[in-house]
């Protein structure tokens, strides 16, 4: 059993949603000192000497227009309205599926297409999650923790009832795929049998499909959810978005777009959060050579570095229909196609597609950029010479890639001269004219499902966590100890620069890779190797000194990394983020007063998230009304308690709260609950 | 001259008056700030929605002082031994049912009938300028709800809300032995929910008139502008929409026009409420009632623990307390926004607070307790999500409706908790 076996449900939606706050992801304007947990106030511009404000004026201005262009965007800047907060200033976080359904069911023994008539196609799939970024400016943290994921249809009276639902892990976007319209993420999480219920057999529909997933389920360690959100765009532009809070709106502006995924069958082994199996990449670096292959892709970095979300906008914003660089738009770029996965099993071969082929970027209609006729090869070969055995053709079609999830199966008949070449060769994705689009190598595949990783201070002045990670080689746990390399990356902003001040115009600021040295105060590492033995599983003892947002990557033999800049839309890699040391242990009770604990605590959420008042008003201007300063205490006391840590209730939504910080809120609380009547 | 003493079984039996008295006020408060527009409504201009916040929050805050008033109420019953009293009777109740100021409970929207309505039940006891002013109120609301307001109840035996008090406080101190010491760590304190001011056990009659003083300072307070009381706050909203005392009165239109008194169940329809038979709206009436009778059922459960653990108690009034800011009110929201149908053309619907004869508490031991509570708020999340998925919301509403049923779902895994909580 693998996270592709049947069976597996398709589902899919055009109106999912995703609703994040963006004054965090400092697009425009360095605004946020991440490391510390603070706004920057004044925000920071080069050439700009903004005054401070208070947070009714920085709340103001967030919601204010200024005009930007990108960096390095020299001699033609794109210049554009926008705002400090971005799109979305009074997002929730809110990620759904919007009115997903049941398309098909995969079963064992089924047909090679999936199955529309049982009983669950057109059941609604309900998911619901918060999107929280470990670094907000970052792209590459993204974290959906969710509430719930359910199928919802007829039972067996014909009446809606829960099918099925449970509480999947955390998901993280891999492959984040910016050369699609809009961009795209692939996601994965599973829901355990302890937290997953299906519907009594008495009263659920006579579906196969249900009862397959309940056998495999039980069979196995639960289920096991993988899907991509893509074409996701604003209905609402910046001018229209400013246009509502002027006219005080708390306006929201979330993504909608498509949804597109399978629901399977967990083995209880596999990662939780990423795929396993013989991974095909584009055959050049980091996993291979340039020019490796005598027909490789060009397998350059894309042009623009990215790192920011304003930089996955720049890349993967379409064209309009029709613009003169549609046509350039829809010209097959190898560089284009994403990884995939394969799955070997005895009668055929499961490819992973879910974000690999692109959509022509002008195209509305979701049609797939046409790279002609791909097959998919199992190569071999020694001293030079190549054999090569087609084993099927790869149909990537957009109406092909909606009905299978982004699953494809190339039917694999016994005793065929590809069954025999699979155990020792290496799979390829190849055009017609011998174009390698994707390659297998012999790296071995490092991955983790703790992609974001907290670490909070203890008394004795440093942070600890721990990282596991898991070491496959071509989809099984390796059998001989793996010496990785480790490297500790930092997040970096950097400040824009001003045109104009009056009115506002600046070049945006941008962010950057920073490699941490070993001997640098912030280094969390272990080691700088660290060798993983036989069955591929180790545990990483982080220790930090240091707050800020960093990465590890994971450097496997044989890969051909940038040694000055990783490529994370590929690499392997986790996030750790290390809450600032504030410790407020010293700070006698008197001092603890209204004033102090918004300014060291909820100023910051007051400016940078306003959604949150909306559920929870902040308190009073000043504490001259103790009654109103004790009542708010006592509903952020019920907020912030641990009972709500790990759920989709916890507060802040954002996760940002270091425990310093977090003892201070409880603290006050106390004293104030205290104090009044008492 | 000095209050009546009342006897036992009158005490608790004037406590729960009390707590019905203090609830349903926590009701008509909420439902007249769901009512009220926000930026972005259709009509409403920028500096309107900064004042229509400012009153909402105005409102809210007292409603949840009411609900403090409620649940020091349920102490001071629990204190006496009695059970605790989360009932109160459906709206409309005609004007003399809880005293002689001469005004119905209604739910209505916000506007200056509601705002005057509120400010006169929350009038000092002392004379002043209220009197009159709030006489004329009594008069203009009989003659507009004349189907119901006059209608007999049995008059109680106190005129005013203070008066109430008045004859409960006089009682505890007449009779301080009618408080059981016992029943101390029954009672709900600042133990288990972050009550403001803090709440200590009754078990003195100085205990007890001390949160009775709470109740009556904070509601009726004194006329002065900058008094904290509830009638200050309503005082300040009526003189900015009464052309009688405003030389510029606020003429917008503040709220959504919903019906008053709404009802979704024809057996709780009397004279004088709005039975609502639009399918969408129905469906989220009901799905608000059963959430509201969720709440209580949890806070029963809370005042009547069944070997519940202090740190089970806590959980228990954690998962009722985050009901309201994640259930009750975006869901209250919205019902003001759903077209009541076509029996009320150009009105809206509204939450309508309905319970049924007698709330039906949670039984067996503190497991099975929290198993059922935790069922029952993942059926209402389960037939949120239905109702969204069979039901026609309106497209405008569609957002916060998946918005509010993502709110209910994350509530799922707090109540699940409650099985989880250790002993």
């Amino acid at each position: 059993m693998t996270y592709l076996s049947r069976p597996r449900l398709v589902f899919f939606a055009q109106d999912a949603m995703t609703n994040p706050s963006t004054a965090n992801n400092e697009n425009v304007i360095h605004l946020l000192d991440a490391n510390n947990v603070e706004v920057l106030n004044p925000p920071v511009v080069v050439g700009a000497d903004f005054p401070k404000m208070d947070d009714a004026a920085y709340r103001a201005w967030m919601t204010s227009l200024v005009t930007y262009a990108d960096p390095g965007t020299d001699p033609q800047p794109d210049w554009q309205p926008t705002m400090p907060g971005y799109w979305n200033y009074y997002g929730d976080h809110l990620t759904t599926f919007g009115s997903a359904k049941v398309t098909g069911a995969l079963l064992a023994g089924g047909g090679p297409d999936a199955d529309t008539t049982d009983p669950l196609v057109g059941t609604n799939v309900v998911f619901n999650a918060k999107l929280v970024d470990l670094n907000p400016a970052d792209t590459f943290c993204s974290q959906l923790i969710a509430a719930t994921f359910k199928l919802m249809g007829p039972g067996a009276d014909g009446k809606p009832v829960e099918l099925l639902a449970g509480s999947p892990t955390i998901a993280y976007t891999r492959w984040l795929n910016f050369m699609r319209p809009h961009a795209a993420g692939n996601f994965q999480s599973v829901i355990p049998n302890d937290a997953l219920t299906f519907v009594e057999k008495s009263d659920a529909p006579a579906s196969p499909a249900l009862e397959a997933l309940r056998d495999g389920a039980r069979a196995g360690g639960g289920l096991l959810l993988r899907y991509c959100l893509y074409f996701l765009q604003a209905k609402q532009t910046m001018p229209q978005m400013y246009d509502r809070f002027q006219a005080g709106e708390i306006a929201m502006n979330p993504k909608f777009g498509c949804v597109l995924g399978t629901l399977g069958v967990w083995n209880g082994q596999d990662l939780e959060s990423g795929p396993v199996g013989r991974m095909l990449y584009q055959p050049g670096p980091p996993f291979a050579a340039r020019h490796a292959h005598p027909k490789a892709a060009a397998a350059d970095a894309p042009q623009r570095k990215i790192k920011s979300h304003e930089d996955v906008a720049a890349v993967s914003a379409p064209e309009p229909e029709g613009a003169p660089a549609a046509a350039a738009a829809t010209t097959p770029n190898p560089t284009a196609v994403w990884p995939a996965v394969a799955i070997v099993e005895p009668d055929r071969i499961l490819l992973d597609l879910l974000t690999t082929f692109p959509e022509q970027k002008h195209s509305a209609s979701r049609a797939k950029v046409d790279y002609g006729p791909v097959d998919l090869v199992v190569t071999s070969g020694e001293d030079g010479t190549e054999n090569v055995v087609t084993i099927g053709s790869v149909p990537y079609d957009r109406t092909t890639y909606e009905a299978g999830g982004g699953v494809i199966e190339i039917p694999l008949p016994a005793g065929s001269p590809a069954a025999g070449a699979l155990e020792q060769g290496l799979l390829q994705l190849r055009q017609a004219d011998g174009i390698v689009l994707l390659a297998e190598t012999e790296i071995v595949e490092v991955e983790t499902d703790d992609r974001c990783v907290y670490l909070d201070f203890g008394d004795d002045g440093v942070a600890r966590g721990q990282v596991r990670i898991n070491v496959f080689a071509r989809g099984k746990p390796i059998t001989r100890p793996v010496r990785i390399r480790l490297e500790q990356w930092a997040d970096e902003m950097s400040p824009g620069e001003a045109n104009s001040l009056d009115p506002l115009v600046v070049i945006a600021c941008a962010m950057s890779d920073r490699l941490v040295q070993p001997n640098a105060p912030a280094y969390a590492l272990p080691a700088r190797t660290w060798t993983v033995p036989a069955g591929g599983r180790a545990t990483l003892d982080l220790v930090a000194r240091k707050p800020g947002c960093f990465k590890i990557r994971f450097i496997a033999p044989g890969m051909h990394v940038d040694p000055s800049s990783p490529n994370f839309a590929f690499e392997y890699f986790t996030n750790f983020r290390v809450l600032p040391h504030d410790d407020y242990s010293s700070v006698p009770d008197e001092k603890i007063t209204w004033e102090f604990i918004y300014d060291e605590v909820f100023s910051y959420y007051n400016v940078l998230y306003p959604i949150m008042a909306t559920i929870i008003p902040w308190g009073p201007a000043t504490s001259s009304d103790p009654e109103r300063v004790a009542q708010f205490a006592s509903l952020i006391r019920q907020a912030v308690d641990e009972s709500r840590a790990g759920t989709a209730l916890a507060m802040p939504i954002t996760r940002e709260l270091s425990a310093g910080k977090r003892a201070l809120v409880q603290r006050w609380c106390d004293l104030q609950l205290a104090a009044v009547g008492s | 001259v000095d209050p009546p003493v009342a006897s036992k079984a009158e005490l608790v039996s004037l406590l729960r008056q009390a707590a019905e008295l203090e609830h349903g006020l926590c009701c008509q408060y909420l439902y007249a700030a769901f009512t009220l527009k926000a930026g972005g409504d259709p009509g409403l201009t920028a500096s309107q929605a900064a004042l229509t916040a400012q009153w909402r929050q105005q409102i809210t805050r007292v409603a949840v002082q009411e609900m403090y008033h409620l649940l020091l109420a349920n102490d001071m019953l629990i204190a006496l031994d009695a059970a605790p009293h989360f009932w109160r009777p459906n709206f409309p109740e005609p004007k003399s049912h809880y005293s002689q100021i001469g005004l119905p409970s209604v739910l209505a929207p916000f506007g200056l009938p509601t705002a005057q309505r509120f400010m006169c039940w929350e009038k000092p006891e002392e004379h002043g300028w209220w009197d009159k002013y709030c006489r004329k109120v009594s008069a203009a609301e009989t003659a507009r709800l004349a189907a119901f307001a006059d209608a007999e109840d049995a008059a109680p035996r106190y005129r005013t809300i203070g008066q109430l008090y008045a004859i409960v406080e006089a009682s505890f101190q007449t009779h301080p032995e009618w408080i059981d010491p016992a029943q101390a760590s029954r009672q709900v304190t600042t133990e288990y929910v972050p009550f403001s001011p803090k709440v200590d056990p009754i078990t003195t009659a100085t205990d007890a008139s001390r949160y009775v003083e709470i109740i009556v300072e904070e509601g009726e307070g004194t006329p002065d502008w900058d008094s904290n009381s509830h009638f200050a706050y309503y005082h300040q909203i009526v003189n900015q929409l009464d052309p009688s005392v405003s030389p510029d009165p606020l003429t917008f239109a503040a709220s959504w026009p919903t019906v008053e008194n709404p009802v979704y169940r024809v057996a709780d329809a009397p004279p004088g409420s709005s039975l609502i038979e639009d399918p969408t709206a129905v469906a989220v009436g009901l799905l608000f009632d059963d959430l509201y009778l969720l709440m209580l059922q949890t806070l029963i459960r809370l005042f009547e623990p069944g070997g519940e653990t202090p740190a089970q108690r806590r959980a228990l009034a954690n998962a009722a307390l985050a009901l309201m800011p994640l259930g009750i009110k975006p869901l209250g929201i919205l019902l003001t926004r759903i077209p009541a149908g076509a029996n009320y053309p150009d009105q809206y619907a509204g939450p309508s607070f309905e319970l049924p004869p007698a709330i039906e508490s949670v039984e067996g031991d503190a497991a099975a307790a929290a198993g059922a509570l935790g069922e029952r708020m993942r059926e209402l999340a389960t037939r949120a999500r239905i109702i969204g998925l069979t039901n026609a919301i309106p497209p405008q509403l569609q957002y916060s409706y998946d918005e509010t049923v993502a709110r209910l779902e994350t509530l799922v895994p707090l109540f699940d908790g409650l099985v989880a909580t250790p002993a």
